[in-house]
């Protein structure tokens, strides 16, 4: 390997590495991709993702089951993938249990980068749709202090994740427990926001950024789980609940139409609000959230607030009277 | 007339025709991901009036994590060891770090993007021993990792060719650099997290400021001195928390906001004393070397070549007062103006 990458710069202007290249180009790509350099054996194809395939594999070598994700580098013209640098680099900087683990990296002629995970059994998305929402309150409960610890030390590092939503919440199921995965938007100190899966995602997404402000930092990582919340216990989407044309009248449905009272700097981000959508009174949480204890449905409403400033931190939400009545090792022994 | 490392036609041809195999074979699926890459690559434009809500400070557990973590990012006493025994090439490492900042500045990207591209490189030089004589390797490293760190920290990537900006000898093919990021990435383990003396600086100013917010001719003027610590091989002996740290305590000093005796007793619970110290007054001479050179600058043509000049693009970036304001003007401006005389350049360049 070492010594590849030095011939591959020294012979750089030379005809070898022309006939090199030429061969990779022309090589059979089957099916099943050759994962012998990454000491994995395929055992199925897990995910036909947007950005490459997922693949259940097993460690050569220790015998484990791992996921494998392996992205096309598609447009050479820009070089790697600012999305797959940014997940790689960031999960190698942060260690915490309930934030999911990047084992290695490798690459396949140039073309593939493959990041191998550890493997969880399921999503939470999966866990909602196919097995019952948990209409355990204590897994609820515990599901969403263990998604509030990540996040706090996601966002104690300056990091936004972004892209919080079932799908990205990985379960372990003998032990019930929550890790964190697809950081692929994640990062620190930008000042602008890019999707690159549009659908569904939307329905996470914190009013701030459907209003398209610029500014925006850790609280929309709050609304998300606000949402994630909501869903463990209504069993689907809370917007997908209401009777709305998209997302933000929901919002408004649900908790009012902001108002320079309720939201301050709402006029100037949205001048043409009241244009766009009615005055709706809120028919509030509790209407939709049922069967949730009363500090469950304080802190949820604390969550899902539609002024960014006011939204309750990651860190205040693990101190709220919710999470009190419960022993927290205990929760994790589930 | 810079001379272009090209494969051959008839190469890049097999290499068209095993995308469009692959189209062919993958159908939708390839058609998605080049739609899903193609709107995360879409070029935004920059609001420059627009800045991001505070994010929260460091915590104090999250400081000490980063003090701590710093030191595997931080090649500075190894890459100064191997430049001043010879086995680094002093001159092309300058030449690449003069590029760095020519090529940030015209992009507009703020101070951090630079130390965050000298991380990598260094990091790299250590790690990897480029082969001797071959001139153009440095270049296309300085390249691979303004990319990077731009893909990292900015939302805007600009096109590769468009990277290569200012007086650069070689001019590199796409896929070229993209082998050589990948060799960047692979050799720094994909670590490219990298902790800068920014990473530290606002927990530091907030901290000797009795927890209140800064100035922001303080933050300013801090930035400054960090970014001018990047050129040259002086300041390579100091971990980013004792620059950032002796930053802090000279421009809180320099304005005379705080007692220097109860700002060193806070800041040596992190960094060492001595080191502190020592820091402070290279940050001193610095300093004192700028405004010498700021004097002798008032001369148009001296300006080009001033590091004030340098200095001066620094500040594009922020707006803190009415001057400042206009320079970012003036900056985002003339911008445009110089890709497009760039742009011409590539082309003829492609006739030939």
């Amino acid at each position: 390997m070492w010594n590849e990458e030095s011939d591959w710069i020294g012979s750089f202007d030379s005809q070898l590495a022309r006939l090199a290249e030429c061969r990779m180009c022309s090589r059979d790509r089957g099916e099943r991709p050759d994962a012998t350099g990454m000491d994995l054996e395929v055992l199925e194809v897990a995910e036909e993702g947007s950005y490459g395939r997922v693949f259940r594999c097993l460690d050569i070598h220790t015998g484990a089951l791992v996921t494998m994700k392996q992205i096309t580098m598609v447009r050479l013209s820009q070089g790697v993938p600012a999305p797959i640098i940014r997940e790689v680099s960031l999960l190698k900087e942060l260690h915490h249990a309930n934030i999911v683990k990047l084992l290695r990296v490798g690459l396949t002629e140039n073309r593939y980068v493959n990041l191998v995970f550890e493997h969880l059994d399921y999503d939470l998305h999966h866990f909602i749709v196919n097995r019952g929402y948990p209409k355990d309150a204590l897994t609820v409960k515990s599901f969403m202090y263990q998604i509030l610890s990540a996040v706090a030390y996601c966002h104690s590092l300056k990091v936004l994740h972004r892209d919080l939503k079932p799908s990205n919440v990985l379960i372990d199921h003998s032990k019930r427990l929550i890790k964190l995965a697809d950081f692929r938007l994640a990062g620190e100190f930008a000042d602008d926001l890019l999707y690159t899966e549009k659908l569904g995602t939307s329905w996470y997404r914190a009013p701030e950024i459907l209003c398209d402000s610029r500014q925006y930092s850790t609280q929309i990582d709050l609304w998300s789980v606000g949402c994630i919340f909501a869903e463990m216990v209504i069993g689907q989407p809370l917007v997908q609940a209401i009777n709305c044309r998209d997302e933000l009248e929901g919002i408004f449905k649900l908790l009012g139409t902001p108002t320079e009272e309720t939201w301050p700097g709402i006029t100037k981000l949205m001048p043409n609000l009241h244009i766009y959508y009615p005055k709706f009174d809120a028919l509030g949480l509790e209407t939709f959230v049922t069967d949730l204890e009363p500090s469950g449905l304080n802190l949820l409403s604390m969550m899902l607030c539609l002024d960014p400033s006011r939204r309750i931190s990651a860190e205040a939400a693990l101190k709220h009277a919710y999470f009190i009545d419960v022993n927290y090792v205990s929760l994790l022994l589930l | 007339m810079a001379p272009s490392f090209d494969f051959a036609s008839s190469l890049l041809c097999t290499e068209d025709s095993a995308v469009f195999d692959e189209s062919h074979n993958n159908g939708g699926t390839m058609m998605s991901m080049m739609g899903v890459y193609e709107d995360t690559w879409s070029p935004r434009k920059r609001h420059f009036d627009e800045e991001p809500d505070e994010l929260p400070l460091l915590s104090d557990e999250s400081l000490a994590m980063m003090v701590e973590k710093e030191c595997q990012h931080w090649p500075g006493l190894r890459c100064l060891n191997k430049l001043q025994t010879g086995d680094l090439d002093f001159g092309a490492r300058m030449e690449a770090v003069d590029w760095i900042l020519k090529v940030r500045s015209h992009f507009g990207y703020c101070s951090r993007s630079s130390l965050v591209i000298q991380n990598y490189l260094d990091r790299f030089l250590c790690a990897y021993e480029l082969p001797k004589g071959r001139v153009w390797t440095m270049q296309l490293l300085a390249v691979a990792c303004l990319s990077l760190a731009a893909k990292l920290d900015e939302t805007e990537v600009p096109l590769s060719l468009d990277l290569q900006v200012g007086e650069s000898k070689f001019l590199f093919e796409a896929k070229t650099i993209q082998r050589m990021e990948l060799l960047v990435l692979s050799t720094l383990k994909w670590r490219m997290q990298a902790i800068t003396p920014f990473t530290f600086l606002d927990y530091f100013l907030c901290k000797i400021n009795d927890d209140q917010s800064p100035l922001r001719s303080s933050i300013m003027r801090s930035i400054q001195l960090i970014s001018s610590t990047a050129r040259g091989i002086d300041f390579l002996e100091f971990k980013p928390s004792e620059i950032a740290a002796a930053v802090a305590m000279y421009v809180m000093g320099e304005t005379q906001t705080v007692d220097t005796g109860k700002a060193t007793s806070f800041l040596i619970q992190h960094v060492e004393k001595e080191r502190l110290l020592k820091c402070v007054k290279m940050i001193q001479e610095l300093s004192c070397n700028s405004g010498s050179a700021k004097d002798s600058s008032a001369s148009v043509t001296c300006l080009p070549q001033s590091p004030i000049g340098v200095l001066d693009a620094l500040c594009f970036s922020y707006k803190s007062d009415d001057t400042n304001a206009g320079s970012s003007v003036n900056s985002s401006h003339n911008s445009p103006v110089a890709k497009r005389r760039k742009l011409n350049k590539t082309c003829g360049a492609d006739l030939l």
